[in-house]
């Protein structure tokens, strides 16, 4: 108990709650705004993050991810065009609610189903990650190093339907994130070392300004190529009936239990992503109301359409923190920016943080309670706000978010301006680089997980080798690798069957 | 996707790759501290693993696109993203010497009015740069406001013995209500401006600059570069 309340310590204060708020909101309005993704968001704040208590930094964080997965269900509802993929199986009941006149139940709907599925998936990750993370005390610098390499092995391989392009960009980030000095023998390793010596550079590349670039950039410069597209029209709607009523989700309290199941379930899994889940339980969803007359079934506009990848795609957010939590694995790209969050933080994930961690624990898992319930009220406040918001032109969202990318870049050291300036021109590279892979068909996720766990690898591989006594095989030979290979094996075909049925 | 894109996307990692093989066998390797029996794989082992999976991962990739190899011409560069990124590169060669304020607007100044031309109701360029010297303007002026308020504070805390008033929070809160009450003055007052999409550039992008200002400069203590604003 006192670890738990020196947990909530940690967040007991007006500012750090304003910050969550705040989060929950960016996070809304991001989610909302098509072409905008949570990765984006949780990029762009990163930066500000730095400037908080870990805590703090961390449930803003997780409120900006939350936010922005339950605010792409409202152009879904309002607009029939999700504003991430986390709203693709939104859509159809969704916008046909809408064009019934039942919007605000939609919208209602999709808040509440939001905040359940978030709060159960809560509720999983506190469960599971402590005994995730104990399991893993046995791993020694071999299992860690199979680990790391699966995992990126992993998400590569489930990389659209594409292995060498995910294998190639894995391999990019491995390379890129060892072009620091040597951290055993410090030899430095920079290439045209005559000319970036002296410069920020020497030390590799740092995480913050190339995941901005890649997520925050990429990602503008992606979207300026819709500037000549006409924007749609803005829906004017009569909100009505906000609520959906308490009979109606105790109607479907196995739809929702199972979705959260789904969400948790595929969320842990890595590389399966939101996308997956919620058309696993839109499906179920429809399987479960298959009996009811034909226009209350899924799929024609009903609300357990909403309701069901609503609950499953905030599910994924808990789900998603176990591995990373637990194993200092992220599945997908938001999670390995919070995993670079929590590094650049100086907490390693794994079972060392539950040991001698916990508090800082607490306060995240509780952080991100507060998060859900800052997210519910907001998204259910800014209800008749959200058509407003639908008319926010690309001519202005993309130069406000190049300008924040940049900002935010400078700010991660900004008590240094001229090194803050180089990670500038990084970032920059970074987004130039990263919107010609795009362009070019190249996923970028496994580019950001080669960068995150390239160190992770070389330090673990270095010494299992060395207490191998020069056995360069010896990562193969402990009696977890099998297991973990039969894991990996098993979620790749996972992966590759249910995006084929996608 | 663009076949084309994604065979000069592949040919160019693949450069890079080689460059990268060649790189890391200049590099002297070195077993670590300690290890008299030479048993550490060394400095270059895991870069050049790395580097040989990336490599042959694209030459599996380049084989794929065997087909369309000779075929393909060079892909044309998209203007908008092309004019965003020449703004870019502008707005990183200029922070430094203008300063984040005055660099920072006039750059989402440019950028959206050069945005907005996609849409119905054009404008002149002579009506774009009297808006972006409007920007320029209002930048300096808002700014000395926005300084003055803080070095008021910081007087009226010694004045009056008021250490609230050094706090950053508060000076960021009472900046952050002085910036809203002026420009929800200038909206009102621009509320009949012509061009229309013009004004509301010039007034996104002078409340954004400030926005970001008073976040990253008076709350978290960011140095972003003063430039010509030296006061």
């Amino acid at each position: 108990m006192d670890v738990f309340l020196n947990g909530l310590d940690f967040l007991a204060s007006p500012l750090t709650v304003a910050w969550i708020v705040m989060g929950s909101i960016i996070g809304i309005i991001l989610g909302a705004l098509p072409g905008l993704t949570a990765t984006m968001g949780v990029a762009l704040m990163l930066p500000i993050s730095l400037h908080l208590p870990t805590a703090a930094g961390m449930a803003m964080l997780l409120a900006v991810y939350e936010g922005a997965v339950a605010g792409a269900s409202i152009p879904a509802i309002l607009l029939g065009i999700p504003g991430n993929p986390n709203a693709l199986a939104t859509v159809r009941d969704g916008f046909a609610m809408t064009q019934k006149g039942q919007a605000g139940l939609a919208l209602g709907a999709a808040a509440v189903a939001s905040l359940i599925g978030g709060l159960l998936s809560l509720v999983a990750l506190m469960f599971f990650s402590p005994f995730l993370a104990r399991a893993t005390l046995a791993f020694g610098p071999a299992e860690k190093f199979t680990l790391a390499a699966l995992g990126l092995l992993v998400i590569a391989a489930m990389s659209r339907k594409d292995m060498a392009r995910g294998i190639a960009m894995g391999a990019l980030g491995v390379c890129l994130s060892l072009t620091g000095p040597d951290p055993f023998t410090n030899v430095p390793r920079l290439p045209f070392a005559d000319y970036l010596a002296g410069t920020s550079l020497q030390n590799g590349i740092e995480l913050i300004p190339a995941l901005i670039g890649l997520f925050g950039i990429a990602q503008s410069l992606i979207d300026a190529e819709r500037l000549h597209m006409p924007a749609g029209a803005a829906p004017v709607l009569r909100l009505r009936n906000v609520f959906p009523s308490f009979a109606d989700l105790r109607r479907m309290w196995r739809i929702i239990a199972e979705s959260t199941g789904i969400g948790t379930l595929i969320g842990a899994i890595p590389g399966a992503g939101a996308s997956v889940a919620v058309f696993l339980a839109h499906e179920r969803a429809r399987d479960l109301t298959a009996r009811k007359p034909v226009d209350e079934q899924v799929g024609q506009g009903s609300i357990e359409g909403v309701v069901a990848p609503e609950v499953a795609n905030n599910a994924v957010t808990g789900g998603a923190l176990i591995p990373v939590l637990a194993l200092g694995i992220p599945g997908d790209a938001v999670t390995s920016i919070l995993l670079g969050a929590l590094l650049i933080h100086g907490v390693v994930p794994g079972p060392m943080l539950f040991a001698e961690n916990m508090p800082l624990v607490y306060a995240i898992f509780t952080g991100m309670g507060v998060a859900l319930i800052a997210m519910f009220v907001f998204q259910l406040a800014g209800v008749r706000i959200f058509p407003l918001l639908l008319r926010v032109p690309l001519s202005f969202l993309i130069p406000i978010v190049l300008v924040f990318s940049c900002v935010g870049t400078f700010a991660a050291d900004g008590q240094a301006p001229a090194k803050a300036l180089y990670n500038m021109a990084v970032s920059m590279a970074f987004g130039i680089a990263g919107y010609g892979l795009r362009k070019g068909g190249y996923p970028l996720v496994p580019l950001v997980l080669g960068l995150i766990l390239g160190p992770m690898l070389e330090s673990n591989y270095r010494l299992a080798v060395k207490l191998a006594q020069g056995d360069y095989f010896a990562v193969l030979y402990s009696p977890l690798v099998p297991v973990m290979l039969a894991v990996a094996a098993a979620l790749v075909l996972f992966s590759y069957f249910s995006k084929s049925a996608e | 996707m663009n076949k084309n894109l994604t065979l000069v996307a592949t040919g160019l990692l693949l450069l890079l790759g080689v460059g990268w093989l060649a790189h890391v066998l200049s590099i002297s390797s070195e077993g670590m501290i300690g290890d008299r029996f030479g048993y550490d794989p060394g400095t270059r082992f895991l870069p050049f693993a790395a580097g040989l999976v990336f490599v042959l991962a694209l030459m599996v990739e380049l084989w794929r696109q065997r087909a369309v190899i000779f075929k393909a011409a060079f892909p044309k560069p998209n203007r908008d993203v092309v004019s965003h990124i020449a703004a870019l590169a502008a707005y990183a060669v200029f922070l430094h010497t203008a300063g984040f304020v005055l660099a920072t607007s006039l750059f989402l100044m440019a950028l959206i009015a050069i945005n907005q031309r996609h849409g119905a109701g054009g404008f002149a360029i002579g009506q774009m740069m009297i808006w972006s010297g409007g920007v320029a303007v209002s930048t300096v002026a808002l700014y000395s406001v926005l300084r003055g308020a803080v070095r008021l504070e910081y007087w009226a805390a010694r004045a009056y013995g008021l250490p609230l008033l050094r706090e950053p929070a508060v000076q960021t809160a009472v900046s952050s209500v002085l910036l809203a009450l002026i420009l929800a003055a200038a909206g009102w007052g621009l509320k009949r401006a012509e061009p229309r999409r013009l004004a509301l550039a010039a007034q996104t992008s002078v409340g954004v600059t400030f926005a970001l200002y008073v976040i990253f400069r008076q709350l978290f203590f960011v140095r972003l570069p003063a430039g010509l604003l030296f006061w």
